[in-house]
């Protein structure tokens, strides 16, 4: 799970581990955190990269081995659009993540926000109509409701799987 | 990505954002970025102009404006501090004009603080308290403006001597108990954190005021906590450190003088030859970009480290802090376009643009660490984000210029000729006899060259010229007088013949006689004496040149004649 800094990454994966033990405080991750949960009877191990701009670096270590990225992305700072948007592209190039089909699913995050941007607007923003050779997805959602999320890792476990069988 | 396919001269920056319509105008001084909100995103705050009618203070938050505040005055300063150690840590805007500094905070009004006036002199209080009439108070006050200069009268009396006659009786009946005082005028601020380096805490406002005075106030509580008094009025700082440890104050005159301010201190650093239009102190070294279109360094000493052209006239200066490149970049924007990134005196990258960028600041805005925003000409705000790959390098080359290193310019070097091939080829198999020939052929001329110059010595042969002495001489004080020129042969060599003494002048002055002698063949050492009368034609004294010829000149002298107009009436 990769994004820019302060667009909702941690906290999507505190909803998705449980809905019991939730971390009321969410403070910003530093390196990475790793977390394993099961969603439909598929093991996730989620590497929950930091975003801060110091430790993007670190997110290629992490492309080779994994099997499926999403991409948070905070629809309101329209600002920092740009800048997910370079992230992206380096994330695409990247050898270990350009060759291969991993399928990304685009978490539209803080739809709640008053002046976010929907899911299409930040689509055509990114140019994700030129994403060809993979599986890819956005949903709106808002990590603070869990709206929208439950859609997004339905069709991410869906396309895991898949992917999965053919291997 | 692999370095291959990545463009050469890749762009570090992101354009971001782009408001064509945001139509503001203001001075780099009044553009400041902070975390107002104590929410971790970082705000633009801007003292905006506004055309000359209306200045306004705006609050951006990301591409949009949070806030908009009227300001009656035109701003000389905008700056953001954090006016006290409470949590949340929400900073207060500082807003310099004319002798107030208005205080902002959660984008309301907080506090107004007003340098002391100067007190003025005894006498000029004495003439407002004592005239009452406005013809004789202007009159008094005018004796004195002339006598003290216009820039020491007080306010009131500057106000009333500038004014139109039929305002006067007016402004003197309404200002008539009020005590004649000075008000200052903040030239320029700067702040300083107070306790300690972290960009949250407390910071004390430097400013600089007209009448060359420098006031530190203490936003904890509004008072001025030290006051220093300058040689001259200071129109630039800038401020590094803490103020309760150790700090330095570069200060840039008026006068174009640089001085130093550390601990109390205040220091002279060097004379400028130009004033500066921006100051900046990276790792103990002063930069100005100076209005003759260089940007020099200097240390704290005075002594100049480098001076660089740069391509047009600087508009401002700032820093770009990049602490995880190792880097401390210097922004310089220019009257024509464009914004140079320099790394100590080298180029390392030219933001183009399409107008004058008229003011700028780089620093943390929004969520982003390194952001530079910029307000061009036109009024259009654009915000630049750094990308996290960027990299800088000194050997940036100016697409532009078609600059070329010296080791990369290719010499026209002729194609190898026959000629040329059998030389080498002949020097390679003969260089001992070449070489010994060659050295023969060098001590003999050098022998040759030492002859003639002890033949020259030695027969010192004086040239026709020099062996020739003339003396001319002039008898009678007109009309009629006399010119005796004697010719005396100093070469026992040369005999001279055929010589012939003549003279150039003015026709209508003088009538010379003979105006050719014939020279007799001259022996060696003997003078010969030779005469020709002179007849004044007018009463004007002028000018006689006795001219030695044979198929050439060969000698000539000038001869003042005496003044004849007495005697010739």
């Amino acid at each position: 799970m990769v994004g820019l800094n302060n667009s909702g990454k941690s906290t999507i994966v505190s909803l998705l581990k449980s809905d019991g033990d939730r971390n009321s405080e969410i403070v910003p991750t530093i390196g990475l955190n790793i977390e394993h949960f099961r969603y439909q009877q598929v093991l996730f191990t989620m590497f929950d990269m930091s975003g801060q701009g110091k430790n993007r670096y670190l997110w290629e270590r992490y492309y080779k081995n994994c099997d499926g990225i999403i991409f948070v992305i905070d629809s309101s700072d329209r600002l920092r659009l740009a800048v997910a948007k370079e992230e992206l592209n380096l994330l695409l190039q990247h050898p270990d993540i350009s060759g291969r089909k991993v399928p990304i699913l685009f978490l539209a995050n803080k739809m709640d926000v008053r002046e976010a941007l929907s899911s299409v607007k930040i689509a055509n923003a990114f140019g994700l109509e030129k994403i060809k050779d993979k599986p890819w997805h956005i949903f709106a959602t808002s990590a603070l409701t869990g709206e929208g999320l439950q859609n997004g890792i339905e069709w991410f476990t869906e396309q895991l799987s898949q992917s999965d069988l053919n291997n | 990505m692999s370095s291959a396919d990545r463009p050469k001269e890749e762009n570090p920056w992101i354009d971001a954002y782009s408001d064509p319509k945001a139509d503001l105008q203001t001075f780099s001084t009044c553009l400041t970025l902070s975390d107002l909100n104590a929410d971790d995103d970082h705000k633009l705050v801007i003292g905006d102009i506004g055309n000359g009618i209306q200045s306004k203070l705006k609050v951006f938050k990301g591409t949009s404006l949070t806030a908009e505040l009227p300001l009656l005055t035109q701003p000389t300063a905008v700056k953001c501090v954090h006016t006290d150690r409470n949590e949340p840590r929400v900073a207060g805007i500082i807003v310099a004009t004319g002798a107030n500094v208005l205080v902002y905070r959660n984008c309301r009004p907080y506090f107004k603080f007003s340098v002391p006036p100067q007190e003025c002199s005894g006498l000029e209080v004495e003439i407002w308290n004592e005239i009452s009439t406005s013809e004789q108070l202007v009159k008094v006050l005018k004796d004195l403006s002339m006598e003290m200069g216009f820039s020491n009268l007080s306010s009131p009396s500057q106000n009333l001597l500038l004014m139109s006659p039929s305002h006067r009786e007016e402004y003197i009946s309404s200002k008539l108990h009020c005590v004649a005082k000075k008000q200052m005028v903040i030239t320029c601020v700067t702040t300083l954190n107070k306790y300690a380096s972290s960009e949250r805490d407390v910071s004390v406002v430097l400013l600089a005021t007209e009448s060359s005075q420098l006031f530190i106030m203490d936003p904890e509580t509004f008072t001025i906590i030290n006051e220093f008094q300058l040689p001259d009025v200071c129109c630039n700082m800038y401020a590094t450190g803490i103020y309760l440890v150790e700090y330095t104050l570069i200060l840039a005159m008026r006068s174009g003088a640089l001085y130093s301010l550390r601990i109390k201190h205040l220091k002279f650093i060097t004379q400028l030859m130009t004033h500066t239009v921006s100051l900046l102190m990276v790792s103990h070294k002063i930069i100005t970009a100076n209005m003759d279109s260089t940007m020099s360094c200097y240390n704290l000493k005075g002594r100049k480290y480098w001076t660089i052209n740069l391509p047009d006239n600087p508009l401002y200066m700032t820093g770009i802090p990049l602490p995880n490149l190792a880097l401390h970049l210097t922004a310089v924007c220019f009257s024509r376009a464009n914004i140079n990134l320099y790394n100590d005196s080298s180029l390392v990258y030219v933001i183009a643009t399409q107008e004058p960028i008229h003011s700028m600041v780089f620093g943390k805005y929004g969520q982003e660490e390194h952001a530079l925003i910029t307000i061009a000409s036109s009024g259009t705000l654009d915000i630049k984000l750094l990308k996290r790959t960027a990299q800088f390098s000194n050997d940036y080359k100016t697409v532009q210029k078609n600059y070329v290193k010296p080791h990369e310019i290719k010499f026209l070097v002729p194609k190898k000729s026959k000629l040329f091939l059998e030389q080498s080829l002949r020097e390679r198999q003969k260089c001992k006899e070449m070489h010994s020939w060659f050295n023969h052929s060098w001590t003999n001329m050098k022998v040759q060259v030492s002859e003639s110059y002890i033949d020259a010595l030695h027969s010192a042969n004086v040239v026709q010229n020099e062996a020739l002495r003339i003396i001319v001489e002039v008898f009678g004080l007109g009309p009629r007088m006399k010119i005796r020129t004697v010719l005396q042969n100093m070469s026992q060599n040369i005999m001279p013949m055929n010589y012939k003494v003549t003279f150039i002048y003015d026709a209508k002055l003088y009538k010379i006689h003979q105006p050719v002698v014939k020279v007799p063949l001259m022996v060696h050492g003997i003078p010969y004496s030779l005469e020709t009368l002179v007849t004044c034609q007018t009463a004007v004294a002028g000018v006689v040149q006795v001219v030695v010829v044979s198929t050439k000149v060969i000698l000539s002298a000038t001869v003042n004649m005496p003044d004849s107009a007495g005697i010739l009436e």
